[in-house]
C-alpha cells in the first residue's frame, strides 16, 4: 500500500546562490520506504537533488543527514509526511544535502599520525575485544552534529568531538602510544564533555561512546594526574575529604531542614527515604527545593525521613569525572547506610543521584527501589494525594534533564505535574524531550568554566525564551544553576524565571 | 634528585571556630568532637609535594616524606605517598610534645641526616595553623645549606643547580641555587595532584616507620618542650558579638533620618 506525502529538502547551489531554501516535493511512499528511497524517486521524476551515499546497508556512513533536525542516516530513517531533510550542521555545504567534511578528515589524519609506525602486535585478546566496538565506527559524523557542546556558538570550547575521542580511546589500547593518546584526549578537551547522551543515543552503531570517554577520563585521573583541570581536583578532594560536593564541614548539612523537625530514619523505620542530595543541603538557592519537598510530603501524610547527618554525596560526580574508585567507597557507604536503616524506597531530589542509584550501585549489591521525585509527585497527583487548590497564572516551559530524560526515559511525570496546575499554561520548546539540549552541568561540567557568551545553558535559556513562557521549570539541580546563570549572562532578568517542579507544587498546593 | 619534603598535619583551616575549643593549658586548639574535624596536610606542604613530584617527572629520583606530630600524621604522609612519594617517615614521641618551631626544626634536620644523601629538601612556605614559616629555614641551618624561600617555580639543570624563581612584592626574583638546597614553596608552583582513592587505597597498605628522639640521635636538650625559646602566653578563641538594632520612623525619610543620627551617635558616620 502506497501513500502520497509531502517532504522538503533543502537545496543550495553556492556557486549561482547566496543561501539556500526548503523545496517541497511529493512523491509516493512505499511500506518501509527510507529516506534515502525517498530522495532517489524524487529524483526520478526529473529533479537533480544532490546527495552522497554509499553501501545503503548502513555500513559506510557517508549518506548522513539531518531528518527534521535529527542527524541519522538517509538509509536506516524511514520517511515520514512532512520531513524537512537538511545537510548535517556547521559545515561548509558543497551542494544540498552533501557537506564538505574536509576539517573532519584532517582531525582524523592528525589522529592517525598519532601511533607511529607499527611495529608488531602487543594487544591483549582482551584489549582487542574493548577494542573491537570502537573499530565499528564508520565516521559518518552523526555523533558530531548531534553534541551540543560543538555547536558554532560555543566557540571557546576546546572539545573536538565524540567520533575522536572513539578514536582516540582506540589508540590508547596501542601500548605504544597509549600515553600520547591521553595527553592529547586532555588537550582535545575531554572534559567538556556534558555526558548528554545525545551522541550515543544517535549513534547509528551503537558504540558505547560515553563508557569510552569515562574510561579515558579515568586512565587520565590515574596516570596523569596533571591534566585533570584544578576545578576537577578540587571537586574530587572535596569528596574524599568531605563527603560533600562543596567542601562543607558535615555539620552544615542541615542547615536547610533548620526549624522544620524532618525526621529520620533514626527514629523509626519510614517507607520513604528522601534522599535531600549536596546542592539541596548546602546551597542556599537550592535549600527551598529541598523544603518544598518536605511540605508536600507532610501535605500528603508520606511517612518519609532522611539520613540527616549521616546523608553523603551518592558519588555521581566523582564517577563521570572518571574518579572510579572513589565512587564506589561513597556508593557502598551509602548502601551500608541505606541497608542498616532498613531503606525500602529513594526518592531521590537529584536526577543525577537517581541514576547513580539506579543503574550503578545494583553492581555493588545496593538494590532498592528509586524514584525521582517528580514520578513521586506525579503519583501523588493521580492518586489524588496531594490537590492543587491554587491557580498560578503562568505560561511555563519545561526542560529535560538528560539524565532523567535520554538516560531513563521519564519524560512525561513532569509534564502531567505541570499541566495538572489549575492555571498553568504550558508550552513546548522546539527541541525537547528525547531531543532536549543539555544545560551543560553534566559530567562534571558543573565545575568546569566556560566563558559566558559560549554556555550551552545560554542557548537553552534562548530556546525558552522563543516559547514566551515566564517560567523555565527544571528538576535538576544542576540544570537550576546553569540555567538561573545563563538568564543573568543574557539578561533575561525579570523576563525569565526559572524554578524547581517541586517549588511551583508547592505553591499550587 | 633525592629529595625530602617536610609535611605537617594540622586541623582542617576551614574549620569553624564554633568546632573548636581551647585545651586546658589554654595552649592548643582542639576539636570538641573529632569525628567532624578533619585533620589535613597543610596546604602549603601539599605544593612542597607537588614541586618535588613536578622536578621528578623531569629528572627522576626518589621522594621521601617526613612529618614531626602526633601518630594520626601518617594518614597526612600516606596521602602524600597517594600523591606520589615514594616513602615517608614519622617522627613521634613523647619528648617531641610541645615542639615549636626551633625544636622542631633540629629534629627534622636530624631525621633528614639519618636518611642519608639528599640533593634538594622542600617545605611548605609556612604552616596553615600558626604561619610562622621558621620550620624550613630552621632545618637549612642546622643542615648548613643554603636557603631558599618563597619559591614560585623551581627547574633543575644538570642535575647541579637549581633554577628558581622567587615570588616578591609584585614581580619574580630569578636566583641559581646549588644542590643540596632547601626550598620553601609559595603555591605558585602549582595546584597539588589530585590523588585518586586507587592510589589511596594502595598507600594505606605501605608501612610508615616512626622514629624516636633515640631513634633520630637527637640531643634532648634541643627537642620538645625543653628547647621552647618562645613562651606561649595565652591562646583564645575570639568571640564575634552581632547585635541587631532596628531603627524606625512614620515614613521611610524618617526611618533614613533616624537611621543616620542613630549612626552618627554610634560615632560610625
Amino acid at each position: 500500500m502506497s501513500e502520497t506525502i509531502k517532504i522538503k529538502v533543502f537545496r543550495f547551489n553556492p556557486t549561482l546562490e547566496k543561501k539556500g531554501n526548503l523545496v517541497e516535493y511529493q512523491l509516493e511512499k512505499g511500506p518501509g520506504m527510507r529516506v534515502l528511497g525517498a530522495l532517489k524517486a524524487i529524483n526520478d521524476q526529473g529533479q537533480n537533488i544532490a546527495f552522497r551515499y554509499g553501501c545503503e546497508e548502513w555500513e559506510c556512513g557517508s549518506c548522513a543527514i539531518l531528518a527534521n533536525g535529527k542527524p541519522q542516516l538517509a538509509c536506516k530513517t524511514e520517511i515520514q509526511n512532512g520531513m524537512i531533510l537538511e545537510p548535517l550542521p556547521d559545515l561548509p555545504i558543497a551542494r544540498d544535502l552533501i557537506v564538505d567534511r574536509t576539517k573532519h578528515f584532517e582531525r582524523q589524519a592528525e589522529l592517525y599520525k598519532l601511533p607511529g609506525k607499527k611495529t608488531g602486535n602487543d594487544l591483549s585478546f582482551e584489549d582487542q575485544e574493548r577494542m573491537w566496538k570502537s573499530i565499528t565506527c564508520m565516521e559518518c559524523g552523526i555523533c558530531l552534529a548531534s553534541c551540543p557542546v560543538l555547536h558554532p556558538q560555543a566557540g571557546s570550547y576546546h572539545y573536538i568531538g565524540p567520533e575522536f575521542m572513539v578514536q582516540l580511546f582506540r589508540t590508547t589500547m596501542d601500548k605504544r602510544v597509549d600515553k600520547k593518546s591521553l595527553e592529547s584526549s586532555s588537550k582535545y578537551g575531554i572534559w567538556e564533555c556534558t555526558t548528554c547522551n545525545y551522541c550515543e543515543e544517535n549513534c547509528p552503531q551503537r558504540i558505547p561512546i560515553l563508557k569510552q570517554i569515562l574510561e579515558l577520563r579515568s586512565r587520565i585521573m590515574e596516570e596523569q594526574p596533571t591534566f585533570v583541570p584544578e576545578t576537577l581536583r578540587d571537586l574530587n578532594t572535596n569528596l574524599f575529604r568531605y563527603h560533600n560536593a562543596y567542601g562543607k564541614p558535615q555539620n552544615e548539612r542541615l542547615e536547610w531542614a533548620a526549624g522544620l523537625k524532618v525526621p529520620d530514619l533514626s527514629t523509626g523505620e519510614k517507607d520513604i527515604l528522601f534522599f535531600v542530595g549536596d546542592d539541596q543541603c548546602f546551597n542556599k538557592r537550592d535549600q527551598t527545593v529541598a523544603k518544598a519537598l518536605v511540605d508536600i510530603f507532610r501535605n500528603a501524610k508520606i511517612n518519609f525521613g532522611t539520613l540527616g547527618m549521616e546523608e553523603i554525596n551518592a558519588g555521581e560526580p566523582a564517577l563521570k569525572t572518571g574518579e572510579m574508585g572513589l565512587f564506589e567507597e561513597l556508593a557502598k557507604i551509602n548502601i551500608d547506610n541505606f541497608k542498616n536503616s532498613h531503606v525500602k524506597k529513594i526518592v531521590s531530589t537529584s536526577p543525577h543521584d537517581f541514576h547513580v542509584f539506579k543503574r550503578e550501585y545494583p553492581n555493588l549489591g545496593g538494590i532498592f527501589e528509586v524514584l525521582h521525585y517528580t514520578q513521586f509527585l506525579d503519583e501523588l497527583v493521580s492518586t489524588g494525594k496531594i490537590k492543587f487548590s491554587k491557580k498560578l497564572d503562568k505560561k511555563i516551559t519545561y526542560h529535560d534533564p538528560c539524565y532523567l530524560g535520554r538516560y531513563e526515559g521519564i519524560y512525561d511525570p513532569p509534564r502531567r505535574i505541570l499541566q495538572a496546575i489549575p492555571g498553568v499554561k504550558f508550552v513546548e520548546m522546539t527541541m525537547t524531550r528525547e531531543e532536549a539540549e543539555c544545560c551543560g552541568g553534566g559530567g562534571g561540567g558543573n565545575w568546569i568554566d566556560i566563558p559566558a557568551g559560549q554556555r550551552l545553558s545560554e542557548r537553552r535559556v534562548m530556546q525558552a525564551m522563543e516559547t514566551g513562557a515566564n517560567i523555565l521549570a527544571v528538576a535538576c539541580p544542576y540544570c537550576l544553576a546553569m540555567f538561573e546563570d545563563a538568564i543573568k549572562t543574557k539578561g533575561y532578568e525579570g523576563k525569565m524565571e526559572v524554578k524547581h517542579i517541586s517549588e511551583l507544587a508547592k505553591e499550587a498546593i | 634528585m633525592d629529595m625530602v619534603v617536610c609535611v605537617k598535619q594540622i586541623i582542617d583551616p576551614v574549620t569553624p571556630a564554633s568546632l573548636l575549643e581551647i585545651d586546658m593549658n589554654g595552649k592548643r586548639a582542639q576539636p570538641k568532637n573529632p569525628k567532624l574535624v578533619k585533620l589535613v596536610v597543610s596546604d602549603y606542604d601539599l605544593n612542597a609535594v607537588e614541586a618535588a613530584l613536578k622536578i621528578r617527572d623531569a629528572n627522576g629520583g626518589k621522594i621521601t616524606v617526613i612529618s614531626l606530630g602526633a601518630k594520626s600524621a601518617i594518614e597526612a604522609i600516606r596521602e602524600c605517598i597517594a600523591m606520589g612519594a615514594d616513602e615517608g617517615f614519622l617522627l613521634n614521641d613523647p619528648f617531641f610534645d610541645e615542639s615549636n618551631t626551633y625544636s622542631t626544626a633540629y629534629s627534622l634536620s636530624k631525621a633528614i641526616r639519618k636518611i642519608g644523601l639528599f640533593d634538594l629538601i622542600l617545605c611548605g612556605v609556612q604552616e596553615g595553623d600558626w604561619d610562622a614559616g621558621q620550620v624550613g629555614s630552621g632545618i637549612a641551618k642546622f643542615l648548613g645549606i643554603p636557603c631558599i624561600t618563597a619559591v614560585g617555580k623551581a627547574e633543575v639543570k644538570d642535575n647541579k643547580r637549581v633554577a628558581i624563581e622567587r615570588v616578591v612584592g609584585e614581580g619574580r626574583e630569578s636566583v641559581e641555587v646549588p644542590t643540596p638546597a632547601l626550598l620553601s614553596v609559595r603555591s605558585e608552583i602549582g595546584a597539588p595532584r589530585y590523588p585518586t582513592m586507587k592510589k589511596q587505597m594502595a598507600a594505606k597498605k605501605k608501612e610508615i616507620p616512626i622514629w624516636n628522639a633515640k631513634d633520630i640521635a637527637a640531643d634532648e636538650t634541643k627537642v620538645g618542650d625543653s628547647a621552647v625559646r618562645i613562651k606561649l602566653m595565652k591562646l583564645a578563641i575570639p568571640i564575634h558579638e552581632a547585635k541587631c538594632e532596628f531603627v524606625k520612623g512614620q515614613t521611610p525619610e524618617e526611618a533614613g533620618s533616624n537611621l543616620a543620627l542613630r549612626l552618627k551617635e554610634a560615632k560610625l558616620i
